[in-house]
């Protein structure tokens, strides 16, 4: 699904990403963890062609990222952080995700206003469609950038931290919803996240980044506190949850 | 759909009342000085007034679509052709065009017009060049640059009026006032075809505008060729801005204010905001060649002068509030 060999990402003379190489299959969930600046944002966004490839290759669904049109490549995968502050109203800006499948003047059809209308069901966000993004709550943003995320319908989402600024009802929320569109839509996940937690809970495989260098990547349940304190420099102690029977760690 | 087609059927209303009063005003018509034989008010009406109010109606509604995409570009509110020095580098292209040839006749409209859409391109080239450097294009560096070359065509214009003989000085001048006057039919035919061109092109990029206008990062996830489009607008819209600007002259402030006006009834989708700009545009400047053709009668004052005057305090009323 995501091919990347030897990707290196120089920026205004810097280099973020060194020498990196790693594999994502259909359907998986991979959570990208990792300290502030160690270059997760920038992998994700040089997937979508946001931030250009200094060296190496990047591969979707086997071909070149570069050889992808804009159009094409968005119907492919895409890239959600937070959004901007904008005049727009919820359910316009979602409309914007079916911008791939529109065509010269063509507008939305029946099929794409289903979409919208699905997507922002299932992020709670349908309540305040006709508000504006600026006068939301950052939560609430945050849940629109979910719900046009999945109107997209891409084959691979990649979040960047879709969690934060959430409170702990919807953290559970848009995780879970997460969780559940990649399982029943057989979507392929790349999540980067400071919640070691969810990362630990949800995903299937777990890379850690340092210093634009791969530290490890390991299967979710193989990640032991040791990886975590050597990661972040910081003691972590880890505990089984008496409820679900997951792994949890706790910052010491 | 929160009742915008009737507010579109309102500015189109709005827009035809205008057109009409800008006909009618003025005391050349129905005047006691004996101006009633019917022919005469007939080739007043379809020989000067309807083609001067045409005018109006397309050079106000090319600055507006012109500052609502530049809004969108550089996503910021007081971007337009004028801030940005578009306009300055097309006034720059005619006034050395005109201090050399005459305009009269048809070639010599196409020409100015070619002239002046090779001074915008120019600035248009030096402001994206100047604030790409090494990282990728940068909105506010943008504008700032636009500030100075705007400073610069206006030295190079001064400097093209002290060069030159006294008959061109004056036109010169008196066509950077910005004026509607008589413009010939064929300047008129071309002006109407460019604006009905561009128009049609811009409004096929209105999905891309609605997502410039919030960030690159969303643009791109989205599917659009970012470099690509914005080179396409700047191109699209500098070559109308040019060919009004050939004919009209520099008429500020219409590009800033039209767009906010419409974007307060109609919202920021460039779906609605691009037909709503160029109504609205064209209303403005419909009044204020009304207004320039009354009010010093039996003089006329460049609506330049009107439409700089009244912008600046309408945008100074926005910016208070």
């Amino acid at each position: 699904m995501i091919k990347v060999t030897g990707l290196n990402i120089s920026l205004g003379g810097l280099e973020i990403i060194k020498d990196i190489t790693f594999n994502i299959v259909k359907g998986e969930y991979l959570s990208l963890i990792g300290p502030n600046g160690a270059g997760k944002s920038t992998i994700l966004k040089s997937l979508c062609k946001i931030v250009p490839v200094t060296s190496g290759s990047a591969q979707i669904l086997g071909r070149e990222i570069s050889g992808y049109t804009g159009k094409e490549l968005a119907s492919k995968i895409t890239y959600t952080s937070q959004l901007p502050s904008n005049e727009f109203t919820v359910k316009e800006l979602i409309m914007f995700s079916r911008y791939p499948y529109l065509s010269a003047f063509s507008s939305l059809t029946e099929e794409d206003r289903n979409k919208v209308e699905e997507s922002m069901k299932i992020t709670f966000t349908s309540e305040f469609a006709e508000r504006k993004l600026n006068e939301l709550s950052s939560g609430e943003r945050q849940r629109v950038a979910v719900a046009s995320a999945l109107a997209q319908e891409t084959d691979i989402i990649l979040f960047d931290e879709p969690a934060t600024h959430l409170d702990p009802y919807y953290d559970s929320q848009i995780s879970e919803l997460i969780y559940n569109v990649k399982k029943s839509r057989n979507i392929t996940v790349v999540n980067a996240t400071h919640n070691l937690n969810n990362a630990l809970k949800y995903s299937d495989r777990i890379m850690a980044l340092k210093n634009g260098r791969i530290v490890f990547t390991k299967n979710a349940n193989e990640v032991t506190s040791e990886d975590m304190g050597s990661l972040f420099g910081v003691g972590f102690v880890s505990m089984e949850n008496p409820v679900d029977k997951k792994r949890v760690m706790i910052k010491l | 759909m929160r009742n915008f087609s009737n507010k579109f059927i309102l500015l189109i209303l709005l827009f035809l009342a205008f057109m009409f009063i800008n006909i009618i005003a003025g005391p050349d018509l129905f005047s006691p000085s004996g101006n009633s034989d019917s022919s005469i008010i007939r080739d007043i009406i379809f020989r000067i007034r309807l083609p001067r109010a045409l005018t109006a109606a397309i050079a106000g509604g090319t600055f507006a679509i012109c500052g609502a995409v530049f809004q969108s570009l550089f996503r910021n509110p007081i971007a337009s052709p004028f801030t940005l020095g578009t306009a300055g580098g097309a006034s720059f292209g005619v006034t050395v065009f005109i201090s050399f040839f005459s305009i009269t006749s048809f070639l010599g409209t196409f020409l100015t017009s070619f002239a002046a859409f090779l001074g915008a391109l120019l600035s248009v080239a030096i402001v994206y060049f100047a604030s790409s450097g090494r990282r990728s294009f940068n909105p506010n560096s943008m504008i700032l640059t636009g500030v100075v070359i705007n400073f610069f065509f206006s030295g190079l214009i001064l400097l093209v009026q002290y060069l030159t003989d006294q008959a061109s000085v004056v036109r010169i001048t008196r066509w950077t006032m910005g004026s509607i006057d008589l413009i010939s039919f064929n300047a008129l035919l071309f002006i109407s075809a460019v604006f009905i061109a561009g128009l049609t092109l811009l409004y096929y990029f209105r999905n891309d505008l609605n997502l410039l206008s919030i960030s690159d990062e969303i643009s791109v996830s989205r599917g659009v060729d970012i470099a690509g489009t914005r080179k396409k607008l700047f191109i699209i819209s500098s070559v109308m801005i040019s060919s009004v600007v050939s004919v009209t002259g520099p008429i500020g402030f219409i590009g800033i204010i039209a767009p906010h006006i419409a974007s307060f009834f109609f919202g920021k989708n460039y779906r609605r905001l691009l037909p709503a700009s160029v109504l609205t545009g064209s209303i403005i400047l419909l009044i204020c060649d009304a207004i320039s053709r009354t009010v010093l009668y039996p003089a006329e004052l460049p609506v330049g002068i009107i439409t700089a005057i009244a912008g600046a305090v309408f945008f100074s009323v926005v910016l208070t509030k």
